[in-house]
């Protein structure tokens, strides 16, 4: 579940970016079954032992097979379609020739792709779910040289997409000076922390708005302490493994801790964040919660959707999450209950003050590749392509085709997550864009305010809910989700917004690199940590002294020597 | 080939020794799959000794020597622990695996009502018969910390709630509770088998020697089943190393893997979740090996003390 | 043999006869309770209310079970796998157990076709080594990977061979007189008195392909190609995330919990419908397997 959750976030928020088309005037004109025409291309004569490519988009000439491997997600309701028959699927055989098959769909993709890679049964076009996938199949020769297609078959507006979402994508996807993988995430500047607390009980108990983790935590006691939570904040089994949901990663930073990334240490080298002193206070705020019953015990067999069923089942008034949650499980109390959820930033502790980073990311090491072995690696940038432009079109039947549409029942059918690679390009900007766009058309009622398409379809929402509100009548959820997404300062890309303006990011200094004793150790020292973690919040082992041991347990079994190999890496660069 | 004895030759000699090829023609199905499915993951575990490389697969990845058991047992914390944790579960389960059914079978031996011992022993073979997933399913549910039916009824009795899966000191104790319960009734069906062979006359002339009850049970039904009882003792022994994979991977979590984690499970999660191939096999030489000494060398004590010889 | 008892056998006749009675209830007890949650309302399951006797009762749970197609299809699966799996685990052991049930004159090399047979059962080829060598086969997301590997039960096959062992030599040794082949011998004379046997091992075979579930979780990728024990083992790990807004009606009448029961208690029923006809027989097989040799 935690990695179904995970996807589903990431999909949600790319669903998000790309309700609509972007702003930088691209033409689409993907209503038209023929597409082609509408790709122009800037080198297509690169290399002249290449056969001429007249057209990145031409039909092929025979049916091309692909064998691909994907997410299951089998909670949500697709109307019937599923990953390996959608309308996506038979676009591509009508329009381009290309036969989709899954070798697999699994609710467990990493694992799965990790055990695929092991036998060999790799597919033609390949997700890596992380950076060490990319790194032993870059090594061991099992990848196709894009190097050429990339430059032959992309777009220029999605090759600045990539370079907007992480301006080091070419050498990220680069081995031996061959482009292998084309880089499908940049740092997760979206997926930051953003407390989320519960209007109504705030009102009821007459709470202030929080100034400082210590306050959000009070904040959470008080609701247990009132009768009206059962629990003061939420955890799962995952806490260490930034889950963007149920983590400690928010709490940790609000005490000046990185938990799972590597930070600068002030003398050119870095360090990793889970094992500095600063740590053991964000673990201490929450052994104390859990000492005093304002933990659920049983945490440590939690999985993401139990926490949510908590959230939703009203157990918890309060989040430190990603701003997805909105959408998706907190929109199940606001539908069941008209619950308003209120955003607000992550504050820092009442020592450290206002000098609070907010940790993220960096690129996943998600990267979209082709199998050496395979005889049309062009067709990856093709289904790229065509899925991308599909989603940017703003046509509203290709919209209710390819991106969603609304069931007879109520329900919203998300097509657009069954897209066949689980990765298409988009704006990494639009959503930041959008915030301050509709706040002006709406506070100024002047519509000349809005670029994008998305900024149009959020403004109508926002009017919408606001509308509902005057006349007394409950906001339907979606327009719900979109005000309090993106309406004002204190809408969740409000806060994102404001974490920009302030410099408070904090991205992994490490980036993608994973150096040779990271490469075969690391999965074990996150068992280490994950382990420990655990037991130092349980109070299994006091504080003080296990963070001790497990710092020393972690520089022992390979820890010291990553440091080492990651510091000669990041001073050599 | 041989030839045709006389038909008055003894018997050990077979009066046909004509050789049918056919035999061996059957055994070649079940010897391929153990050859591919067995005997080449056997070689595999020389992963152990490489560094496993993907690309170049079992055969072709570089040796490293002994650099995986090294790491494993000298450098990552907690491996210790591991071996300890499965000694210690699989030795309490065998002892009261190995008392129960004894003493259950005993008491059922009591039992004239023919009906009613049919019925308890029905009862007490099934829950062998479940899967540890249903059993798991079920343990989950009814010792859930928040809604259990176990800590339903301690909140009523006026004691706290106990989260007995999250707690070192309760769980492995539920572990072993849990194993005695699914296997004790299977076990008692050797026993009952060993004690309907008892000549029912011992217990007739004890009866007119007077024998209390205890006195027959002591002199005559202990010692009638009292070969079976060593033997099953002996061979317990080979699963010195077995604490129940199924069991504990179904029921653990991060709070008590420091007494829960087993050779098993963390081959399992270094293995198949954490992709660290060479070291988990190197945990599994080691299991496997052991494994195989330790049931050779049961049988071989049941061989001298019993004359058991499993084929 | 009447025997007046002592007031001291008789306390202890009370005192066996509860034991023993409580003893059999704690067996079943969770099972019953079990299908008195899968019976029950979600209100009632999550307060803690059920007991032994549905509270709320709505059969809700065991709708929403047969709507789920995994768990449907988990089901089928498990089904196919049984019908196949036994068949070819019982032709093998029958190949396998007759041979080797041969003295060495009948069949020369038999003491080391034996060991040969016999190794795999002490010693195993680990995790990863058995998986890349599954995988290597082709039989990952394939029914096979569940069926093949594990075909020869070399315990089993010790059973039978021992039980072959045990019909009487002279039946065979006459139709050898008569030129009859081996493969009639075990047809004709064999088989139809290793019957008993055979229905036991039938058993074991049935249970054990009904209750596994390990190799489904690794050798299939797609949750639609699992087996029903692997199915439940995620639903028993994860959540069922019943956290979709199109849900809340049903939320209202079930939960994870009584969900989670209603598909246990479905996929225990075939194993409880054929436990009393099976008992004979496993008590069987377990007295042949422990007292051979």
């Amino acid at each position: 579940m935690k990695k179904l959750s995970k996807v589903m976030a990431l999909l949600l928020s790319a669903a998000l970016v790309l309700s609509s088309c972007s702003s930088n005037g691209k033409q689409t004109d993907s209503s038209s079954t023929d597409h082609s025409s509408s790709n122009s291309v800037s080198n297509s004569t690169a290399d002249s032992s290449e056969p001429e490519v007249t057209d990145p988009m031409a039909k092929y000439d025979e049916v091309v097979t692909v064998k691909l491997v994907g997410t299951e997600n089998a909670a949500q309701d697709y109307d019937g379609y599923t990953t390996d028959n959608s309308p996506w699927t038979e676009m591509l055989l009508d329009e381009l020739n290309i036969k989709v098959e899954y070798m697999w769909l699994s609710a467990e993709y990493d694992t799965k792709l990790n055990l695929a890679i092991a036998s060999k049964e790799i597919p033609d076009i390949i997700r890596t779910s992380n950076y060490t996938q990319f790194n032993s199949l870059a090594r061991n020769e099992m990848l196709a040289d894009l190097t050429d297609l990339f430059d032959t078959y992309l777009d220029d507006h999605y090759k600045e997409y990539l370079s907007q979402a992480n301006p080091d994508y070419y050498e990220y996807g680069s081995y031996d000076g061959k482009l292998l993988g084309v880089s499908s995430s940049g740092p997760g500047y979206n997926n930051a922390r953003i407390v989320m607390i519960r209007e109504d009980w705030m009102e009821e108990l007459n709470l202030p708005a929080p100034e400082s983790i210590e306050d959000v935590i009070d904040i959470g006691k008080a609701f247990v302490d009132a009768g009206k939570a059962t629990y003061a904040l939420p955890l799962n089994k995952d806490i260490a493994v930034t889950s963007d949901m149920c983590d400690i990663v928010g709490v940790a930073n609000a005490f000046g801790a990185y938990p799972k990334i590597w930070v600068e240490d002030g003398n050119g080298g870095i360090q990793y964040g889970s094992v500095q002193e600063e740590m053991k206070a964000a673990l201490k705020a929450y052994a104390d919660l859990y000492k005093d019953g304002y933990i659920d015990p049983a945490f440590a067999s939690l999985d993401g959707g139990k926490v949510a069923e908590q959230l939703t089942a009203n157990q918890i008034g309060i989040v430190i999450g990603a701003f997805w949650l909105i959408t998706w499980p907190l929109n199940s109390t606001f539908e069941a209950d008209g619950v308003n959820w209120r955003s607000y930033p992550v504050s820092g502790s009442e020592t450290l003050g206002t000098g609070v980073k907010e940790q993220v990311k960096a690129p996943t090491g998600s990267m979209l590749c082709v199998n050496a072995d395979y005889d049309h690696p062009e067709a990856m940038f093709k289904i790229l392509t065509a899925v991308s432009d599909r989603l940017e079109d703003t046509d509203e039947e290709v919209q209710k085709t390819f991106h969603s549409y609304v069931k007879d029942d109520g329900n919203t059918v998300n097509i657009h997550m069954l897209n066949p690679l689980g990765a298409y390009f988009n704006d990494p900007r639009t959503n930041l864009n959008t915030n301050p766009h509709v706040t002006d058309a709406v506070d100024n009622n002047d519509e000349s305010y809005l670029i994008s398409a998305h900024d149009k379809s959020t403004y109508q929402k926002v009017i919408d809910y606001q509308a509902a509100v005057e006349a007394g009548t409950k906001p339907a959820t979606a327009d719900w989700m979109y005000y309090t997404l993106f309406y004002g300062p204190n809408s969740s890309y409000g806060i994102l917004n404001s974490y920009m303006d302030n410099d408070m990011y904090l991205v992994d200094a490490l980036g993608g690199y994973v150096s040779p004793t990271m490469d075969t150790q690391w999965g074990n020292l996150t068992m280490l940590e994950d382990q420990y973690f655990v037991e130092l919040i349980s109070g299994n082992k006091d504080l003080d002294a296990g963070f001790d041991e497990f710092v020393k347990a972690w520089q022992n079994a390979g820890g010291t020597t990553i440091v080492e190999e990651v510091n000669d890496w990041y001073k050599s660069r | 080939m041989k030839q045709h004895e006389p038909a008055l030759a003894p018997k050990k000699k077979s009066k046909f020794a004509r050789v049918d090829k056919s035999l061996y023609l059957m055994l070649i199905p079940g010897a391929v799959i153990l050859i591919i499915y067995s005997y080449i993951p056997i070689f595999g575990l020389q992963i152990a000794f490489k560094d496993f490389d993907i690309a170049k697969g079992i055969w072709g990845s570089p040796w490293v020597g002994l650099d995986n058991f090294k790491y494993i047992f000298f450098s990552y914390p907690g491996f210790g622990k591991v071996v300890f944790n499965t000694v210690y579960i699989a030795v309490l389960k065998m002892i009261f695996r190995y008392i129960t059914p004894i003493i259950v079978a005993l008491l059922l031996n009591e039992v004239m009502h023919i009906k009613f011992k049919r019925t308890v022993q029905t009862l007490i073979y099934l829950p062998h018969f479940i899967s540890w997933i249903v059993i798991c399913g079920l343990m989950i549910s009814i010792l859930s910390p928040t809604d259990g039916a176990v800590n339903e009824i301690l909140k009523a009795v006026g004691l706290k709630p106990v989260y007995f899966l999250g707690n070192k000191s309760t769980f492995r104790p539920v572990l072993i509770i849990s194993d005695v319960w699914k296997e004790f009734g299977y076990g008692t069906i050797i026993y009952m088998a060993a004690l309907t062979s008892i000549d029912p006359s011992l217990y007739e002339a004890a009866t007119i020697d007077r024998a209390n009850r205890f006195q027959k049970v002591l002199y005559i039904t202990l010692p009638g089943i009292a070969p079976i009882a060593v033997l099953v003792g002996i061979l317990g022994l080979g699963s010195l190393l077995s604490a129940g994979f199924d069991q504990i991977f179904n029921l653990y979590n991060p709070l008590v893997y420091d007494v829960a984690d087993v050779l098993d499970t963390f081959t399992y999660r270094m293995g198949i979740l954490n992709a660290q191939y060479d070291l988990s096999t190197a945990v599994s030489f080691v299991t496997s090996f052991t494994n195989a000494g330790l049931v050779l060398i049961s049988y071989f004590i049941a061989y001298k003390v019993a004359g058991y010889r499993p084929f | 043999m009447k025997i007046k008892k002592s007031p001291g056998e008789k306390a202890f006749d009370v005192f066996n006869y509860v034991i023993l009675a409580i003893l059999a209830l704690l067996c079943v007890v969770p099972f019953i309770h079990l299908l008195a949650l899968s019976f029950s309302s979600a209100a009632a399951a999550n307060a803690g209310k059920v007991g032994l006797w549905p509270v709320q009762p709505t059969l809700a749970s065991y709708q929403y079970a047969f709507q789920t197609p995994n768990f449907v299809r988990a089901f089928g699966i498990t089904v196919l796998r049984v019908v196949l799996g036994v068949s070819l685990n019982l032709i093998l052991l029958v190949l396998t157990a007759y041979p080797l049930s041969k003295r060495n004159d009948e069949l020369p090399g038999r003491t080391w076709i034996s060991w040969f047979f016999i190794i795999p059962m002490f010693i195993g080829g680990g995790l990863i080594p058995t998986y890349l060598v599954v995988s290597a086969t082709h039989l990952n997301n394939t029914i096979f990977a569940l069926i093949i590997p594990g075909a020869v039960s070399v315990y089993n096959v010790m059973i039978l061979l021992n039980f072959f062992r045990q019909t009487p030599k002279e039946l065979e040794e006459s139709a050898r007189m008569d030129g009859a082949s081996q493969i009639i011998c075990l047809v004709k004379i064999y088989l139809p008195l290793a019957v008993p046997c055979l229905a036991t091992l039938f058993v074991f075979c049935t249970v054990g392909h009904w209750n596994e579930w390990f190799s489904g979780m690794i050798y299939m990728s797609s949750v639609r190609n699992y087996p029903l024990m692997t199915y439940l083992q995620k639903v028993i790990s994860q959540t069922n995330s019943l956290t979709d807004p199109s849900q809340i009606e049903l939320m209202a009448k079930i939960s994870s919990k009584t969900f989670q029961a209603a598909q246990i208690i479905i996929a225990t029923l075939p194993i409880l419908v054929v436990y009393p006809f099976m008992q004979r027989y496993f008590v069987q097989g377990m007295t042949l397997g422990a007292m051979k040799g």
